[in-house]
């Protein structure tokens, strides 16, 4: 009985941690997504580019982990504001139909992956420089690495919500999110606000990257396994709600690794998209969709 | 006029004949061997495919500078299994055999290797696998394994897991694969016959970075070994991540490679491994000139999967060549040089190994190899006890 509380707990802590991220890479792809409708799946070529830059700072330049962060950071947003510019851009320009912008950004993910794999090769890169400790609270075992992660995302979303509540900017990107022609009506620029989202929602997912390697390291696959959670997060979360993405990250961390009280661990993939079926089935606007809008 | 038009056309029927057959006498005295290999290119695993054909590589262009192996030159075609796709492995696997038709295939990891083998059955095609370690892989016609497989090594972890750690609640984390599942059977029999009992079993995906919820699983089961069942960089992860949950007690596997270690860190000391090792810094004059000339080409020093696969061409198909040339035949016809294995194996030929000595190949396809136990001390793997005759010794 008390192995099974103490794995309870283990998994339910576990499961924050995840879910963390995955709200932080959450609200980083769905605000893209609720702003300009582009299912971004280069999103985890943008986290991987800005790793690997944080990667070179840190350890090759031997620049120091905080540099390192802000590089992840700028890095995520200049290659986030290059594939808006220099791929979505000329598509909607061209007039091109979503499947069809969304097979552009796979085909770039895909192509970027093979030019990091050149350019870095396959071995793993450490991302060194941040005490790895043990911290144990009762049954509840995690790491260093780990509380920061928790920390970090948490800081970022609520700065991220802050922003858009309480800035001007924050509150173009909510209006083209929810009405873009409304928006254009009251003198917001939608073009410029694609550029915006391109760049902060980027410039998280580079320090997602940055804080994902600092615990599991950079390779240049790396990216597709935590955006593929970040979809699953905006989807589940309702999709155009930040606060929905968020609540879908908790969720799907908690199931995923909750789901290890009745099966083994390597379930959790099937348990993450069992999730996301029931709450399409059964409340198709997401956990939040309809409340947000 | 029609004398003319005839010895024209004689003529050009003996240039098409002689353009059409390349082989015969003609080829038989030399040529160009196509080698084919099936590695892991891309994916979670690219690093082995970049080793692997690196190792390959060296041995080719070694024989080609030489002159070729009695005038036969090698030439290596790698198709990609995207880190142990079946499905892309049968893709490469035919155009390897169909298209390019090559006489031998190296291969790497379990799935791939199981996939290809029928048609490489087909074909009478030679298949070599130095990757793969899957206990499937045993009594494969065509196909030889350079490795120790899983059912060879892992006995031999749980012997020392109960002999010398004193283990009787044992815990499996392993690949959801043909591997892993291979050395999971091989440590629940070993300890089934040994008196130790595994309390939990956790398959994981391959390139599974988190194992949060096996780990957290296996912790619940209060186990006094953890029994690593993955390969590669999974190694180090696991490892890291084991000891940051709280698991305190010894941690056992199957394989150990640089790259584990730099990502399992500190995390990695004491970590416990039987397997038939490579090592740079000991073996032999083949050794030390495999060691040096990777060096030299690469910049830095060879992992066993670089060692299997340059002895895979180095001292497995340039004696089977020399063995076919020699006997009249071309080994670049096909079935030559599987007849040729065959033939070898069945007279009981040793061949040289980069780690030491000879290795001796068995009708079953399975090798023997110097096997030990090693244990991390530092970033390097320490010899704690060597396995003679199926016993641990230390």
């Amino acid at each position: 009985m008390d192995a099974d509380l103490g794995l309870a707990a283990q998994l339910a802590a576990n499961g924050l941690i995840a879910g963390s991220l995955y709200a932080l890479l959450g609200v980083s792809w769905g605000m893209i997504f609720a702003t300009t409708r582009i299912f971004h799946f280069a999103h985890a070529l943008t986290l991987a580019v800005a790793t690997y830059a944080a990667v070179v700072v840190v350890d090759t330049a031997r620049l120091g982990l905080p540099l390192g962060f802000v590089t992840a950071a700028a890095a995520g947003c200049l290659f986030g504001l290059l594939v808006e510019i220099a791929v979505y851009r000329p598509l909607r320009r061209a007039n091109a139909t979503q499947l069809n912008v969304f097979l552009a950004s796979l085909g770039f993910l895909i192509a970027g992956e093979s030019v990091l794999l050149i350019v870095f090769g396959p071995e793993a890169r450490t991302l060194p420089g941040f005490p790895l400790e043990g911290i144990a609270l009762g049954p509840v075992a995690f790491t260093t690495i780990e509380a920061l992660w928790a920390a970090a995302s948490w800081a970022l979303v609520l700065a991220l919500l802050a922003w858009l509540r309480l800035t001007r900017w924050g509150r173009a990107i909510r209006a083209v999110a929810s009405n873009p022609e409304l928006a254009q009506c009251v003198g917001v620029d939608p073009p410029r606000v694609f550029v915006l989202v391109f760049a902060v929602g980027s410039a998280l997912a580079g320090i997602g990257g940055a804080l994902i390697a600092l615990r599991d390291t950079a390779s240049p696959f790396m990216g597709v396994q935590p955006v593929l959670a970040a979809f699953i997060a905006v989807f589940l979360g309702g999709i155009g709600s930040i606060p929905g993405a968020i609540v879908g990250g908790v969720v799907l961390g908690l199931a995923e690794n909750m789901g290890g009280l009745l099966l083994p661990g390597h379930w959790q993939g099937v348990i993450a998209f069992v999730v996301l079926f029931l709450v399409l089935v059964f409340r198709p606007s997401g956990l939040l969709g309809a409340a947000a809008r | 006029m029609k004398r003319i038009a005839a010895a024209v056309a004689l003529v050009l029927s003996l240039a098409l004949l002689a353009v059409a057959v390349p082989s015969g006498p003609i080829a038989a005295a030399g040529g160009t061997l196509k080698v084919g290999m099936i590695l892991a290119m891309t994916g979670p695993g690219a690093f082995y495919g970049q080793v692997m054909s690196r190792g390959a590589g060296l041995a080719a262009e070694q024989i080609n500078a030489a002159g070729g192996v009695e005038g036969w030159k090698i030439e290596l075609t790698i198709e990609d299994h995207k880190s142990g796709d079946a499905d892309a492995g049968v893709t490469g696997g035919r155009k390897l055999m169909d298209v390019d038709r090559v006489p031998v295939i190296l291969t790497s990891y379990s799935a791939p290797t199981l996939a290809i083998q029928p048609l490489a059955v087909e074909k009478k095609v030679l298949l070599l696998n130095g990757g793969g370690v899957g206990s499937s892989l045993v009594n494969k016609p065509t196909l030889y394994n350079t490795r120790m497989l899983s059912s060879q090594t892992a006995p031999f972890i749980v012997q020392w897991a109960v002999q010398k750690m004193g283990a009787k609640r044992i815990a499996t984390l392993f690949w959801n694969d043909t591997a892993g599942q291979g050395v999971n059977a091989a440590i629940k029999a070993t300890c089934a016959k040994l008196g130790c009992q595994v309390v939990a079993e956790e398959p994981h995906d391959i390139g599974a970075k988190t194992y949060s919820a096996q780990l957290a699983r296996i912790k619940a089961r209060r186990p006094d070994v953890l029994a690593l069942g993955n390969f590669g960089d999974d190694v180090g992860y696991a490892v890291n991540q084991a000891r940051a949950l709280g698991l305190t007690g010894p941690i056992v596997g199957v394989e150990w490679t640089p790259n584990a270690q730099k990502i399992g860190g500190d995390a990695m000391q004491g970590y416990t491994i039987a397997v038939d090792r490579f090592d740079p810094a000991g073996g032999d004059a083949n050794t030390k000139r495999f060691v040096d000339a990777y060096k030299a080409r690469h910049g830095n020093v060879p992992e066993f999967y670089a060692a299997n696969y340059y002895e895979h061409v180095q001292h497995v198909l340039r004696p089977l060549i020399q063995r076919i040339v020699k006997r009249g035949g071309n080994p670049a016809e096909p079935g030559a040089l599987l007849a040729e294995m065959d033939r070898a194996v069945k007279e009981g030929v040793a061949f040289e190994s980069v780690y030491g000595g000879s290795m001796q190949l068995g009708a079953d396809g399975t090798v023997a190899k110097p096997m030990g136990v090693y244990v991390v001390k530092g970033t390097e793997l320490s010899l704690v006890g060597r396995i003679v005759g199926g016993k641990i010794e230390g």
